[in-house]
């Protein structure tokens, strides 16, 4: 309905619509614009980019990192934060020295809790419940932490593990973080594996991984991580040392989790093959590992009392428990990381057999476990 | 009389409207109005209830914009020139407004200050808005006969004291023109006559009053011109003495209706037709003068009580003209 | 006109009870721990309250952090949606408009009544805050002050880091006033305009915790509201206050605008 004043109030409107969708094109498509515009093509091979990726591990920044995993695991008492570290978004900042010397903290609206890594030993401080826990010594084993999601430490043990057998090629230069980077497409060769490809992209001016997506074999985001706001630089020294809060209840422990305090008292001699896969060093989460390439199988020894509480906590989580020749094994399945709980019929041998592959291979290292016992290690008995 | 007479210098129209009109979607509220108040002028804005007089107020100070048309207050055209017409103008739309937890005076304090400092206009003193704003504001209250009021606050006050305080706020400023919707709302007959008169001395002073009623007697009593509005239109703008012309006839009042009549020459009363008996003892004559009436009586020896050239109600005109 | 509305708003009686009622919540939940001596597990319960025990000094903090998801706000969508509908609704709108005050200064005075309203209610939380957790809960207790990281805090560290807490809650109270501001510009009705303004909050809160709306998520008025806490970490995390603030510039400069735009040419029939 006009009046006298209705070129007036449009011309207004107008003014105010224009802005709006100034500032909004400005919000939508300047992230864009910084992300594609002026990035010149990559000019070396992705074996090279790799190759600095690897060798990027005492570049010192800050930044914060943002992780989002997609993996739906059950939670398993325990496992600590497992299955939100994997299945969720996790907030980090970091301060990075070297890798003896870097902070990263997981932060919420409640609180956080920090990990400075030292040489020799890693601390933790817990704002919940104001605990301050040093772990002396480097475990064999662990769970992975919030700074095993990073992107430069994330990408660099996947790197570190392709094989000759895995394929890697160029992705088209992009920036992240407003940085020019180089792409790189990691491809399993083994059709056993359930990542269908991961892409890193690596800093160009300093080999640092800046962003890692590892793609499922369902077509879905599995992991992603990302470094934001990052400064190169070696932090302040003040930022790295960890608290002296006059109140913290203090603790010194040589094993962070259950998966470390059961891997350094493992009791049996594991074999050095297993369902055709040869033995390799511990790895991603410390435990015996089998495999090659991307295809890596993580076997953990379980003592019974442990094996019983997790297999229940499985079977409370909807997974089935199965019969099969030597005992009982219970699947613990998602799109990406699959998981076997195995319980020797004589129910002093269990495991835990886990890995980013097909669940028939972990079915085939099962059975394999269960046909022939490993022996105890001279010590025990 | 011409028209440009009883005009200030310049020769402005206080309110001078062309063509204005209101649409609300489909409803026109204001059809093509075409008002003229001259300074001076105390003004009679009469219709009946949703007729669009309170639409044409708002529209005249600004608050609601016309579909069309143009408007011109005090000489500027409207809202073009809002800022600078409306400080002379004093307005009362739609009954009062005051924030009920403040007296009357912080009410008027805090309605002061909010606007531009005082211009001019016959009260204002010139010396600047905060100098004479307490001097004012006892002014206004004085006016209206609210001085003594207190410090009450006006979540206190009754309907009348309320529009007392509304008229307060509308003579703040000394306006050259007071536009005024139903002003003597919930007012009793004394506090009608009080106001009557503070506004007929303002008249005097120079104010022109714009007054927008339904009341029928109270524009009578106060105006000298008026407008009709209905349904939107306006349907008649006039002195209020044309509008009350003479009917041509005479009314005559006697003590005796019969001899009257005989004396006069008419047909004896008959009580299925009045004819020319109007009331107990008046008779309206068709064709005689004043004069020749009182003549024949008095030699017929009826006394005349009364007699004057009947002149129409404005009540009549009004209805005439509105149906 | 700006100093005629903060007039109105320092004599309105309604101004004083409504901060009265925000302060008291802070004060009962004091008195309460003082009293039993019972503070919530960390992590659960409104942040910092958890650290206040026995150390007064950080209950200004933990006092906003209890009136932030709902007092605070509904007393400010409160009073900005009386802003200009509250005036149409008392009858004073039309005696404004025609004294005359331009539409477009009305406006912004009602804003700048709106913004110390919102910086009064923020800092008497505060101050309420401090005053009752010092003489309540004492300074000198089990728990030294320190920051989320564990380092320790001194007082100069705690009161700009409370300064600038203060500054950032208003301001995010400044966005939620700018959305019932607007609204109050298109309702007659105050009550129509302050419940619209905390519609859009309780969206907002709805869709910053669903994973699926993530691609708009940054930009939802709540989005960094809890931001404040990255004041206490040490080193302060600057970003996500750095872009709360930004986003509810970004708010108030639209909704203003539009605000503007609308009440400027608008039918005033109330």
């Amino acid at each position: 309905m006009s009046t006298v004043v209705t070129s007036q109030a449009r011309r207004r409107w107008l003014a105010v619509g224009s802005g709006t969708l100034l500032l909004a094109t400005l919000l939508g498509v300047g992230p864009w614009l910084r992300a594609t515009v002026a990035v010149e093509p990559a000019g070396t091979t992705p074996q090279a980019v790799l190759d600095r990726a690897l060798a990027s591990a005492d570049v010192a920044f800050s930044a914060t990192g943002e992780s989002r995993g997609g993996l739906a695991l059950p939670d398993l008492s325990g496992f600590g934060d497992l299955a939100a570290l994997l299945g969720g978004t996790t907030d980090t900042r970091v301060w990075w020295g070297g890798p003896r010397r870097w902070r990263v903290d997981t932060v919420d609206a409640l609180g956080e809790t920090d990990t400075y890594g030292q040489a020799g030993s890693v601390t933790t401080w817990d704002y919940e419940s104001r605990r301050l826990v040093t772990v002396v010594g480097d475990a064999s084993a662990r769970l992975p932490r919030a700074d095993d999601l990073l992107a430069p430490t994330a990408a660099r043990r996947l790197l570190g593990a392709v094989g000759p057998g895995d394929r890697i090629s160029s992705l088209p230069a992009r920036r992240v973080d407003g940085r020019v980077t180089d792409g790189v497409r990691v491809e399993p060769g083994d059709p056993r594996s359930t990542v269908a490809h991961a892409d890193v992209w690596v800093d160009r001016a300093t080999g640092l991984p800046l962003r890692l997506a590892v793609v499922g074999s369902g077509g879905t985001d599995a992991l992603v991580s990302e470094l934001s706001q990052v400064r190169l630089g070696q932090p302040d020294d003040a930022v790295l040392t960890p608290p002296a809060a006059p109140t913290a209840r203090r603790s010194v422990e040589s094993a962070p989790d259950l998966v470390a305090r059961v891997a350094a008292a493992s009791p049996w001699d594991m074999p050095d093959r297993l369902a055709g896969l040869g033995a390799v060093g511990p790895d991603l989460a410390g435990a015996p590992t089998y495999g090659d390439g991307l295809v890596r199988v993580a076997v953990l020894p379980l003592p019974p009392r442990t094996a019983e509480d997790v297999m229940r906590g499985a079977t409370s989580a909807g997974s089935a428990t199965e019969e099969v020749d030597g005992g009982r094994i219970v699947r613990i399945g998602s799109n990406l990381l699959n998981a076997v709980v195995v319980r020797g019929a004589d129910q002093w041998h269990a495991y835990v057999v886990t890995g980013l592959v097909d669940p028939a291979l972990l079915d085939a290292v099962a059975a394999d476990l269960l046909a022939d016992p490993p022996p105890p290690t001279r010590g025990f008995r | 009389m011409t028209p440009d007479e009883g005009r200030a210098p310049g020769g402005e129209g206080a309110v001078v409207t062309r063509g204005l009109t209101k649409r609300y979607g489909r409803v026109t509220a204001v059809d093509s109005l075409d008002l003229d108040v001259r300074a001076g002028d105390r003004y009679g804005f009469l219709g009946p209830n949703g007729s669009g007089k309170t639409t044409t107020v708002r529209m005249l100070l600004g608050l609601v914009y016309a579909t069309s048309g143009d408007i011109e207050v005090l000489g500027r055209s409207m809202p073009r020139h809002a800022g600078r017409v409306l400080p002379e103008v004093g307005a009362l739309v739609e009954g009062p407004g005051a924030y009920p937890h403040l007296s009357a005076r912080a009410n008027l304090r805090l309605l002061d200050a909010a606007g531009p400092p005082v211009a001019g206009g016959p009260l204002a003193d010139g010396v600047g808005s905060r100098g004479s704003r307490r001097r004012r504001i006892e002014a206004a209250l004085e006016q209206v006969g609210l001085a003594d009021v207190g410090r009450r606050p006006v979540r206190a006050y009754s309907l009348g004291m309320r529009q007392r305080l509304g008229l307060a706020a509308a003579l703040l400023r000394g306006p050259r023109l007071l536009v005024l919707d139903e002003p003597t709302n919930g007012l009793d007959p004394r506090g009608i006559a009080e106001i009557r008169d503070l506004l007929l001395d303002l008249n005097a002073r120079g104010t022109t009053v714009f007054l927008s009623s339904h009341l029928l007697a109270e524009v009578e009593a106060f105006c000298t011109r008026v407008g009709v509005l209905d349904r939107g239109r306006l349907v008649a703008q006039d002195d209020l003495d044309t509008l009350r012309g003479p009917t041509g006839r005479t009314r005559v009042r006697v003590d005796d209706v019969a001899a009257g009549a005989r004396a006069l020459g008419l047909p004896p009363r008959d009580t299925e037709r009045p004819g020319p008996f109007a009331g107990e003892g008046d008779l309206v004559l068709d064709g005689t003068s004043v004069a020749d009436a009182t003549e024949r009586l008095v030699r017929a020896g009826v006394r005349v009580l009364e007699a004057v050239p009947e002149r129409r109600t404005l009540e009549e005109s009004v209805l005439e003209l509105t149906t | 006109m700006i100093g005629v509305e903060l007039r109105k708003l320092l004599r309105r009686p309604r101004t004083w009870v409504s901060i009265g009622l925000l302060c008291l919540l802070p004060v009962v939940v004091a008195v309460f721990l003082a009293v039993t001596g019972i503070a919530p597990r960390p992590g659960q319960g409104p942040t910092l309250l958890a650290a206040v025990l026995g150390n007064g000094a950080l209950y200004p903090a933990a006092a906003l952090g209890i009136v932030l998801p709902f007092f605070l706000p509904i007393a400010v969508a409160v009073q900005a949606g009386e802003a200009v509908a509250g005036e149409a609704a008392a009858g004073t709108l039309r005696y404004l408009l025609v004294r005359p005050v331009g539409r477009t200064r009305l406006l912004v005075a009602k804003l700048v009544s709106v913004i110390a309203y919102t910086l009064l209610a923020v800092v008497a939380v505060a101050a309420t805050g401090y005053v009752t957790g010092v003489t309540l809960l004492g300074t000198s207790g089990q728990l030294a002050t320190t920051t989320l990281a564990g380092t320790a805090l001194t007082p100069a560290d705690l009161a700009w880091r409370t300064g600038v807490m203060v500054l950032y809650i208003g301001w995010s109270m400044v966005g939620v006033a700018s959305v019932s501001l607007f609204l109050s510009t298109l309702t007659d009705s105050p009550l129509a305009a302050a419940l619209g303004g905390l519609a859009v909050l309780v969206s907002s809160t709805v869709l910053v915790a669903l994973d699926a709306a993530g691609a708009v998520r940054d930009y939802l008025p709540t989005r960094y509201w809890l931001a404040w806490v990255d004041l206490f970490r040490d080193p302060v995390a600057w970003q996500d206050i750095q872009a709360g603030a930004l986003v509810q510039t970004g708010y108030v400069v639209v909704l203003l605008g539009a605000a503007w735009a609308n009440f400027a040419t608008r039918d005033v029939t109330n």
